[in-house]
């Protein structure tokens, strides 16, 4: 079931309304049949294997629950120890084993093509045919909610659950599995069990939220995405190469931030209070802050499960002690951002999909962002002598930020490395024009018009005098009227009708 | 804090305006069907809206034959009956039904003829009646018609805000689109898409003659068909069955089907298939046998207005409306001039 269809829309009014109409302290269960039944119109049967893997997480947090209590209870620091080896080979298997499952329905297809690539340069294939396994719906988002559940209950951050259908909601909550955002225990847990309460606030922010998204999402992305899908894998030049990227970037944003602002309102209905995944990413003044702004739980995940442990971790420590004794300080403290770094971004790389293409688009923001940390004493010492004014430094941090993503983004839709290749090499030879290529002028005015008011929301969000978040206005009159605008705005331009598929949403895939 | 009042005034604000908005955006972007390939269906349906409620004696309902083939306003001059093509292009049963409703809902006629030829056709015609719910009344019998069981479409709230259907046309939009978008509709041929093209009909002229086929009515229109029989009654209005000169669609099987059909609900059925009008099939068709043209449609009217006369007594029309019908009359003398002339 696609969040915009008018199934959708009687499921949740249908759901809220039961919601609401329950005591305070039965509404989570509401939510827990919701979202099974959410997941079940959407993947069928494959609810089977997600409910099994949510039993196994309920059953392993309750056991090193219990070696958490040992440990409390335990004074011989020995027989703590042993306690803590038996936690760690625990957790070990658990995100092995969730790992594992990932790989088999999301992976495994790609490390068999490797493999036979490999095995090619031998004149043999090694793998006759590679299997097509169905991935069941928001299978990474559930797989790093799971695995941050276990690790924050290793590390002793949270208690585990003791009702195993309140893990299952926390891990199936139905809005936020089809694009995040990813999610924390604790932080759902005060929402579904404590803040639950009906307030007209929320219902307004959800409205809010939810319009402001189908704007986003059908009138910018599915529009720019006219444009981006009839000149990628085409022979285009020039201009006409650097509007789809151009495009891209607009489409994606709009797509994948429209689509969370659907999501949190939806889920705002309901009084859970969901992250917000973007804080104006396109206002970044260098690569590394843009990632602080764009795709945000993914980053926070990261940060903590994947560039905390290493950078803790003994290979670390080793890495860095060896850099200290052979290097000046300026590369001891350049390698124990880079190591670390390095093992975030191949991660970053390989959850958005099962390809070298998207370990290569980890590796440039990677490239880069280690080219401003190594050139950074140069450029400041530069820029110093330049003496330009702040303002007119920023916005070319902004332009150059900008730029970078424009590329990165491209390497992220190019089918191929090829085809990302052979997008660039295009770039600089003459184009034909951007007309003709599914949009007429009036929807570029029409695209153009409408990132200018977001760029404006955005604006206005940055100098904290306005924040979609808190809603549009206080006044009802005015809200109205901002909700018929809209409305009128997305029936009227809005892409859809015979041949759009509305269920298909680029995040969604992951 | 916002509370219960607010929730229920931004409602009613959202909801005014953007009924407001998408109601007026619909008009400007449905297309405009004005033109002979349109099959001028704007004309016929809102042209009937602007006709004075209970001022049509007859009405003559059905397809494409009847637009084609019958003159309202040359049985007007005849007689002085007032009538009106209340058809539609590829018009199916359950579509028929709910324009008989809408019909019903604002004339009072003594008389309803029915084209049968589309009692044969049960498959679906979905741009055909969009046509249709893209100019029909918001209404009952709409609600009704788009929600029939039979009618099969997709996006049923494309019918009541047409803009669903047709935003795609921002695109296209000309200042036609604005212009015919809060037009007088008025329909000086009362609902006739009167053509003078000739494209002469050449194959069997005895197409009658077969007499070796079956064609029965299909349960399913048949229902519609007793449906509209039993609305008549219930009005007060004859229906009469009636089958246009059409040797394209129409055969001696299919008429045999439909005088059953008439003699066990106890109906009138006029077949001008098997009656000779006059009609010659070398210059009195516009599309070699299917459709009628206007000297086609003259033959035809002139016969109905016989039978009206013969069969039926009307009562006087006021002056007002009178003098109406006697204006539109003098421009649809232009308008067949401007016709005649173009060919």
């Amino acid at each position: 079931m696609s969040i915009l269809t008018s199934s959708f829309v009687i499921f949740v009014s249908v759901l809220l309304i039961i919601y609401y109409v329950l005591p305070q302290k039965l509404r989570w269960i509401v939510l827990l049949l919701g979202s099974i039944v959410f997941y079940f119109l959407s993947s069928r049967w494959l609810l089977l294997y997600t409910l099994f893997a949510t039993v196994v997480i309920f059953v392993i947090g309750l056991m090193l629950n219990k070696y958490n209590e040992d440990i409390k209870n335990v004074n011989e620091i020995s027989e703590k120890e042993k306690i803590k080896k038996k936690k760690k080979r625990l957790v070990f298997i658990a995100v092995f084993s969730t790992v594992l499952c990932i790989v088999f329905t999301k992976y495994l297809s790609f490390l068999l093509e490797s493999v036979n690539g490999f095995t090619s340069f031998f004149q043999f294939t090694l793998f006759k045919s590679i299997p097509k396994v169905v991935v069941p719906l928001g299978i990474s988002y559930y797989t790093l909610e799971a695995i941050s559940y276990i690790v924050d209950i290793y590390r002793a951050k949270i208690e585990g659950e003791k009702n195993p259908f309140k893990v299952a909601l926390f891990l199936l909550y139905f809005p936020k599995i089809i694009e995040g955002p990813i999610s924390r225990f604790k932080e759902l847990s005060i929402c579904f069990y404590e803040e639950n309460k009906f307030a007209f606030r929320n219902i307004f922010i959800g409205l809010d939220l939810i319009i402001y998204g189908l704007f986003k999402k059908m009138v910018i992305a599915d529009r720019a995405g006219i444009f981006v899908n009839s000149i990628f894998s085409s022979d285009a030049h020039g201009i006409t190469v650097f509007m789809a990227m151009l495009l891209y970037v607009v489409q994606i944003y709009a797509e994948f931030s429209g689509c969370i602002d659907i999501v949190r309102g939806v889920s705002s209905l309901f009084a859970v209070k969901l992250l917000n995944n973007f804080k104006r990413p396109f206002f970044s003044k260098s690569i590394q802050e843009f990632w602080q702004r764009w795709h945000i739980s993914l980053g926070a995940w990261i940060k903590e499960y994947v560039f905390f442990p290493v950078s803790l971790s003994k290979m670390n420590a080793h890495v860095c002690q060896f850099c200290k004794k052979h290097f000046s300080n300026y590369w001891f403290k350049f390698v124990s951002i880079a190591f670390p770094l390095f093992f975030v971004w191949i991660f970053n790389g390989i959850w958005h999909g099962a390809s070298f293409k998207y370990i290569l688009y980890g590796m440039y923001y990677y490239v880069f962002m280690m080219l401003g940390v190594l050139f950074k004493p140069l450029s400041d010492k530069i820029l110093a002598k330049m003496h330009l004014n702040q303002a007119v430094l920023n916005v070319w941090r902004i332009f150059r930020t900008v730029i970078l993503v424009i590329v990165g983004m491209t390497l992220f839709r190019a089918s191929s490395i090829l085809e990302f290749g052979s997008m660039i090499g295009n770039l600089f030879s003459k184009g034909n024009g951007i007309l003709g290529h599914g949009l007429v002028s009036l929807d570029f005015l029409l695209l153009l018009l409408s990132n200018v008011f977001i760029l404006v929301v955005g604006i206005l969000e940055e100098k904290k005098k306005f924040s979609v978040d808190e809603g549009f206005t206080k006044n009802p009159v005015v809200r109205g009227l901002v909700y018929s605008v809209l409305i009128s705005m997305i029936v009227i331009f809005g892409i859809y009708g015979e041949g759009y598929d509305a269920s298909n949403f680029i995040y969604g895939a992951f | 804090m916002e509370k219960g009042k607010d929730l229920i005034l931004t409602s009613l604000i959202t909801f005014i305006v953007t009924f407001v908005i998408l109601s007026c955006a619909s008009r400007v972007f449905i297309p405009k069907w004005i033109t002979h390939e349109d099959n001028m269906m704007s004309y016929i349906i809102k042209g009937f809206y602007e006709e004075d409620k209970n001022s049509l004696d007859v009405l003559f309902m059905g397809n494409s034959d009847v637009y084609r083939g019958i003159s309202p306003m040359e049985i007007y001059q005849k007689t002085g009956i007032t009538s009106y093509n209340f058809v539609s292009a590829g018009q199916r049963m359950w579509i028929a039904y709910t324009m008989l409703e809408e019909a019903l809902r604002l004339q009072k006629p003594k008389v309803i003829f029915f084209n049968v030829d589309e009692l044969f056709f049960t498959s679906q015609s979905d741009g055909a009646a969009h046509k249709v719910y893209d100019n029909l009344n918001w209404g009952l019998p709409k609600i009704k018609g788009v929600f029939d069981k039979n009618y099969e479409n997709k996006g049923k709230l494309s019918h009541f805000f047409p803009i669903f259907a047709y935003h795609n046309r921002y695109k296209d939009l000309t200042t036609d689109d604005f212009k015919y978008a809060f037009y007088d509709y008025s329909n000086p041929t009362k609902g006739m898409d009167l053509v003078a093209y000739q494209e002469p009909y050449t194959s069997d002229l005895d197409y009658m003659q077969n007499k070796n086929e079956e064609d029965p009515v299909p349960d399913k229109t048949k229902d519609y068909l007793l449906k509209m029989k039993d609305l008549c009654e219930k009005k007060g209005v004859e229906f009469v069955l009636v089958e246009l000169p059409s040797p394209d669609s129409w055969t001696y099987a299919r008429s045999l089907a439909v005088e059953v059909v008439a003699f066990e609900n106890d109906l009138t059925f006029i077949d001008l298939n098997k009656i000779d009008i006059g009609i010659d099939w070398s210059k009195d068709t516009s599309d070699g046998g299917d459709h009628l043209n206007i000297y086609g449609a003259e033959k035809v009217s002139s016969y109905l207005a016989s039978y009206l006369k013969d069969h039926f007594s009307f009562e006087k029309k006021s002056e007002k409306i009178k003098k109406q019908w006697d204006d539109d009359y003098q421009t649809y003398l232009k308008i067949k001039e401007k016709e005649i002339n173009a060919v």
